[in-house]
């Protein structure tokens, strides 16, 4: 009953209501979402008109206002009146990263500086940073957005969330920190870093939520473990906020076993506001993408032509409620597929499949998908190995192979050779539990790999030259 | 007092010991003994030198850590087999072990590699012994 109440102060504040009815039975009592806002369940022609609706709308200002925009819309001479059904979007020409590193910093601002409320910067892999701005009205959706993610995940009123993602320029902190006030939920924003004080401050404040990267979800649960706590038992983690990059089931494993029982994937792009854009809910079949603000559709990345659903490709994003920095397919770069069937969970919101990785840097071995980041993900979080390390692509007989050289640091020097190939053996273990590919490590010294500036040359095609 | 060991990692490529001699030299830290343990593509070069604080400072950007041994002169009396046939009898197991490169104060001395440094060593002089320390090597 007091669960209800406080939905009910909820509900009044934003028009939410309790429906569960079609939930029972279906997914554990525990993790259920208990209420929806009446958009996460609109029907889909409903949502479909609504969209075409504010697909014009943003066009519409676009072409009149945005000089950038403007141009390129008449260049590819798209008018606004030539949108009449959603799949006419396809006309409309994407935009890249480059688009916004030509406009840096503001150069795609579509207001003025005054309705400006908030900025946020992503450094970028490459170093060129890319500026997001955000109107009042964009923070009141955004953090809306994040509100709607956290309540699909079972977060609610009650609850004490410690959100270790970094507070400042990046979106996710801010980001997931607005959400969990519309929410209701109590805030521990313990930003990142500082690991032991981390682990204390989840275990003296009882914290409920956590909210971090996936790679710091398991370093922290390491971490925990070393210092003589039982996670699963000396903390009180339910859910896990985790999002930022991408992970795969096995690691979901890992983390039910060693932090929490409810770890969910969050997906967002500074570009498009930050953590919110999608989220999983407790069916763990793919995550809503909140269509009343986005667009999704996957393309080729090659032909730039539509892909169905079902189908793997490139990831585009439109925002069609946005003021400062609204986007018109906005290339991700991010490979995922989509599912317009309606979910068991009641929401009506499309699915995007869990991303795997950037597809510019996909890998087919042995017939399996492989990005560099993923392999960048468990070296990174291992202290023995240092930053530098190079992913080398072979030929053995007619398939491709995979190698990965990676530095060592002095703490991880045995006087026994054999304790050396036992780390070595432990991160192909660890690189098979998140590629289910076995790949050869090799360990080698300190300096001995290329540096160069910027973007490291981390992958090495020596397939031709063998 | 023990002696300090240094585990230096090394691929196993060619000119990685010359380097690593090479460097000591230019500081004049002696090697008085050293052992290469390999393990495929790399391995680990165990050195005893008469300063290691020097030597550690000269192999900067190396992956290299220190751990201790204990090093027994090899005389007339104190044979290799009387060390080993001792220490076996009290249950200390040796891990690895091996002689130094030029004689240390006029005699080649072992290098043990043991669990329990300080047991051993106390073993070692209650049967009359002798045990190296660092200081001997200045
Ligand atoms: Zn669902």
């Amino acid at each position: 009953m007091i669960r209800f109440v406080l939905i009910q102060e909820y509900s009044n504040n934003k028009n939410y209501k309790t429906d569960d009815s079609e939930l029972k039975g279906r997914v554990p009592m525990e993790s259920r979402a208990l209420y929806y806002s009446e958009i996460e369940r609109i029907n889909r022609k409903e949502l479909e008109e609504l969209q075409l609706r504010k697909l014009r709308a943003t066009l519409q200002i676009l072409y009149e206002k945005n000089p950038y925009f403007g141009r390129k819309l008449r260049q590819a001479q798209v008018k606004p009146s030539d949108i009449n059904k959603l799949e006419d979007i396809a006309k409309i020409p994407f935009t890249t990263k480059d688009d916004l590193r030509i406009n840096y910093p503001i150069g795609l601002l579509n207001v003025g500086i005054e309705k400006v409320v908030r900025f946020h910067v992503s450094s970028g892999t490459t170093g060129d940073p890319t500026v997001v701005a955000y109107t009042e009205s964009d923070v009141d959706k955004w953090s809306e957005l994040n509100a709607r993610c956290l309540n699909m995940m079972g977060v609610k009123r009650g609850d004490i969330i410690q959100i270790a993602y970094g507070y400042g320029l990046f979106t996710g902190g801010l980001g997931i920190h607005y959400g969990a006030e519309r929410l209701g939920a109590a805030i521990v924003p313990s930003s990142a870093g500082n690991t032991k004080r981390q682990i204390k401050l989840m275990k003296d404040m009882h914290a409920t939520v956590l909210a971090c990267t996936p790679s710091y979800a398991l370093y922290l649960a390491e971490a925990a473990i070393q210092e003589g706590l039982n996670p699963k038992e000396d903390l009180s983690l339910r859910v896990g906020v985790f999002g930022a990059e991408p992970w795969s089931e096995s690691v979901r494993k890992r983390l039910i076993n060693q932090l929490c029982p409810e770890p969910y994937d969050i997906y967002g792009l500074s570009e498009l506001c930050g953590p919110g854009v999608a989220a999983e809910c407790p069916l763990k079949n793919g995550l809503h993408v909140w269509a009343d603000h986005f667009i999704p559709e996957v393309i080729d990345p090659k032909t730039g032509e539509v892909l169905g659903p079902g189908e793997e490709g490139e990831l585009v994003f439109t925002t069609i409620d946005k003021e400062a920095m609204p986007l018109l397919r906005y290339r991700t770069r991010d490979v995922s597929c989509l599912d317009i069937e309606p979910c068991a969970c009641g929401r009506t919101h499309p699915r995007i499949s869990r991303i795997k990785g950037r597809d510019d840097d996909m890998l087919k071995i042995r017939g399996v998908n492989v990005f560099p980041s993923q392999i960048e993900y468990v070296l990174e979080r291992m202290e023995e190995l240092g930053d530098q390390y190079q992913i080398i692509l072979t030929k053995s007989g007619p398939l491709d192979d995979l190698k990965v050289k990676v530095e060592v640091k002095s703490s991880a020097v045995s006087d026994k050779p054999w304790d050396m190939v036992e780390l070595k053996k432990k991160v192909e273990s660890e690189i098979y539990s998140v590629l289910n590919l076995h790949v050869e490590v090799d360990l080698v010294e300190p300096g001995s790999l290329p540096r160069s500036e910027g973007k490291a040359k981390r992958v090495v095609d020596l397939r031709r030259s063998t | 007092m023990p002696v300090t060991q240094i585990s230096v990692f090394v691929e196993n490529k060619p000119g990685r010991f010359a380097e690593i001699a090479t460097r000591l030299e230019h500081v004049k830290v002696k090697i008085l003994a050293f052992c290469i343990a390999d393990a495929g593509d790399f391995g680990i070069i165990r050195l005893i030198v008469n300063k290691p604080e020097l030597a550690r400072k000269a192999l900067e950007g190396f992956a290299e850590s220190i751990m201790q041994v204990v090093v027994v002169p090899i005389t007339e009396q104190v044979s290799v087999s009387k060390i080993a046939n001792l220490l076996g009898s009290k249950k200390v197991n040796i891990d690895y072990a091996y002689t130094s490169a030029i004689p240390i104060n006029g005699n080649l001395a072992l290098i043990l590699r043991v669990n329990d440094v300080e047991r051993t060593e106390k073993i070692l002089k209650e049967n009359s012994i002798e045990v190296l320390t660092q200081k001997d090597f200045e």
